[in-house]
């Protein structure tokens, strides 16, 4: 063999004008929501269940307030039983609200498992990483744009649902009444889809991260989610104990759901403490940060 | 002030399998080729050169600094992949575009970078088509384009000539001659010998994990002393030639062979342990049988045989 040369050289030196920002995820949130919208079809189908629901719960809901506006001026009530109609109303439209919401929870289920399937599986299955960890791309702002494109998707799928009843209802109210007396459910509507759009799409990242197919994952994600409800079911049917449906993911949102609203617990379904439910999605969310982290991690290795 | 790349005993294995071991080697500038039959190391290598893989063992500096997880090196370094790698719902320029803006450009910088990128690799039509159209060459001029998008100074292609028809492939070759001439340092890995022996000198050679040569295909050739070199010439009177050859001591062996079937005469393909010597002799010989030697060739210099008498 020659001897090794060591040549010299002066390196040219770097040309060009770079962002300072360190938000490289967003590029990659924004190509993901690029990639899932070119398909039209998986679009229109999985999004026109919020939709419609959105379209009915906003039309029932200026119709309550409309319909209320005009009893009273054919009636002409007196003012008290006038302001005890519109708390009627008020509250009745409180409870479509949370009601579209729940609804939309299985529509938001659907949604993020699609797009959120193939981000990281599709990825690894065609060795798009090795194009994305040659750059200045940390791992972090890898996952963080994942999960963005996928948090965009379920947003649109259960927040954006309930961000326009809670318009339509605060419109068609009078004198902006709904939002000076239900305020609060808009926000713990809000963070309750946050909640939810959040472990999700966490949940189906992680398993995106384990498989090389978009398809495993999905059926990966449902199976997790409905392996997991029947386990509790079964649990409770075996030691007769309905505390065991803590076991569930699904009805630990539930339970949270309830706690937030302040539903009637009645049925007796759902009477543990909340708090459980809290550490109890806390933990299966930080199982899917470290599965995550792992295979991340573990990117750099490709045959 | 040093040089491309610097590996001391390098190694990397996964899990059991050996990827790539005890590798000591150092590049220059300019073109270098990466060969090895498959199985090599040769995307093990350059994945570590691209910083995608963090070493075994050992050390390893490209343009100066250690690779993996160096972000301010990875602005300094295009990789092309032998994997495909492209999203099919994306157009070239889209895709491009997207990993242009992840070393940091603004949209509108990394949109024109991409399109320049993506005309220098001949897709200055397709480029608004989507991925999902295009053949094999075409991903494979993709895959060029984003590596070289931001002006790196050192281009790392992994076997970026597989796919490619004989004019893409001359294209492609093109393409890297002008980055070189342009000061852009480049390490191709191919199967394809003569080519990457066309577009450069300096090589190394992989097998089973280990640098078995590194150098001018030449240079190597020279190292090999147990391997006689192979001569071949066409003379009028090859037989007689053959008897006087073999009388010299560098001369290893004769084969006679037929010869062109429109001109007289037959083939001699000579084993010589010293070409010099021979030459000298050779020239004599002819000269006073009046063999009527009209060409003469050395056969094995090429990188092929190079290559086969080192991986056999």
């Amino acid at each position: 063999m020659t001897t090794a040369r060591t040549e010299t050289e002066v390196y040219r030196p770097f040309a060009g004008a770079l962002r300072p920002s360190r938000l490289r995820c967003l590029p990659l949130a924004a190509a993901g929501v690029r990639v899932a919208v070119k398909r039209k079809l998986p679009l229109l189908l999985l999004y026109a269940p919020s939709a419609i629901t959105t379209i009915v719960f906003s039309f029932v809901v200026y119709g309550k307030f409309t319909l209320e506006a005009s009893i009273e001026r054919g009636d002409a009530p007196p003012g008290m039983a006038m302001a005890a109609a519109l708390a009627g109303t008020i509250a009745e439209v409180r409870r479509l609200l949370i009601q579209a919401l729940m609804n939309t929870q299985v529509f938001a289920l659907l949604v993020v498992t699609w797009y959120g399937s193939g981000l990281i599986a599709e990825d690894r299955r065609l060795g798009a990483n090795l194009l994305y960890f040659s750059r200045p791309l940390t791992r972090l702002d890898y996952v963080l744009g994942k999960l963005l494109t996928v948090l965009a998707f379920g947003a649109l799928a259960m927040l954006a649902p309930v961000l326009v009843i809670c318009a339509m209802a605060a419109f068609s109210s009078p004198e902006w009444s709904f939002v000076k007396q239900e305020s609060d459910v808009i926000w713990k509507a809000a963070a309750f889809a946050s909640l939810w759009v959040v472990s999700l799409g966490l949940g189906v990242l992680a398993l995106s991260s384990l498989v090389k197919r978009k398809a495993l994952a999905v059926a990966g994600a449902f199976a997790f989610y409905m392996i997991n409800q029947a386990f509790s079911g079964v649990l409770v049917a075996l030691f007769d104990d309905p505390d065991l449906r803590r076991v569930s993911v699904l009805e630990n949102f539930l339970r949270i759901g309830h706690w937030m609203f302040a539903l009637d617990e009645a049925d007796g379904h759902r009477t543990w403490p909340v708090a459980d439910s809290f550490w109890i999605l806390a933990g299966v969310n930080a199982l899917f940060v470290a599965i995550l982290a792992w295979r991340v991690r573990k990117l750099e290795v490709v045959a | 002030m040093t040089a491309v790349l610097e590996a001391r005993d390098l190694g990397r294995w996964y899990g059991q399998v050996v990827g790539l071991n005890d590798l000591t080697a150092t590049i220059g500038p300019g073109i270098t080729g990466l060969l090895g039959p498959n199985g090599a190391g040769k995307s093990t290598f350059l994945k570590l050169i691209a910083g995608e893989l963090r070493p075994s063992s050992g050390r390893l500096e490209v343009l100066g600094h250690e690779p993996f997880a160096n972000r301010e090196l990875y602005r300094r370094v295009g990789f092309a992949p032998q994997q495909d790698a492209l999203y099919d719902d994306l157009t070239g320029l889209e895709f491009v575009t997207l990993l242009v803006r992840l070393h940091g450009y603004g949209a509108r910088e990394a949109r024109d970078r991409a399109r320049r990128a993506l005309g220098r690799a001949g897709l200055d039509t397709a480029m608004d088509r989507r991925c999902a159209g295009y053949s094999k060459g075409m991903r494979q001029r993709t895959r060029l384009a984003q590596a070289i998008a931001c002006d790196p100074e050192l281009v790392v292609a992994d076997e970026p000539l597989t796919g490619l028809d004989p004019v893409g492939r001359r294209e492609v070759l093109e393409l890297f001659r002008e980055l070189a001439e342009g000061g852009v340092h480049l390490i191709v890995s191919s199967h394809v010998l003569h080519e990457v022996e066309a577009l450069t000198e300096e090589i190394l050679l992989l097998h089973r994990g280990r640098l078995l040569a590194q150098g001018s295909v030449g240079e190597i050739r020279d190292l090999l002393d147990h391997h006689p070199r192979r001569v071949e010439l066409e003379a009028r009177e090859p037989r007689a030639l053959a008897r006087a050859l073999l009388a010299f001591d560098e001369v290893a062996g004769v084969t006679l062979a037929p010869g062109h079937p429109d001109a007289a005469g037959g083939r001699l393909i000579v084993e010589t342990r010293d070409v010099q010597a021979f030459q000298r002799h050779l020239t004599a010989t002819a000269a006073e049988l009046r063999a009527g030697v009209r060409s003469l060739e050395s056969t094995d210099a090429s990188l092929e045989a190079v290559f086969d008498y080192l991986v056999r």
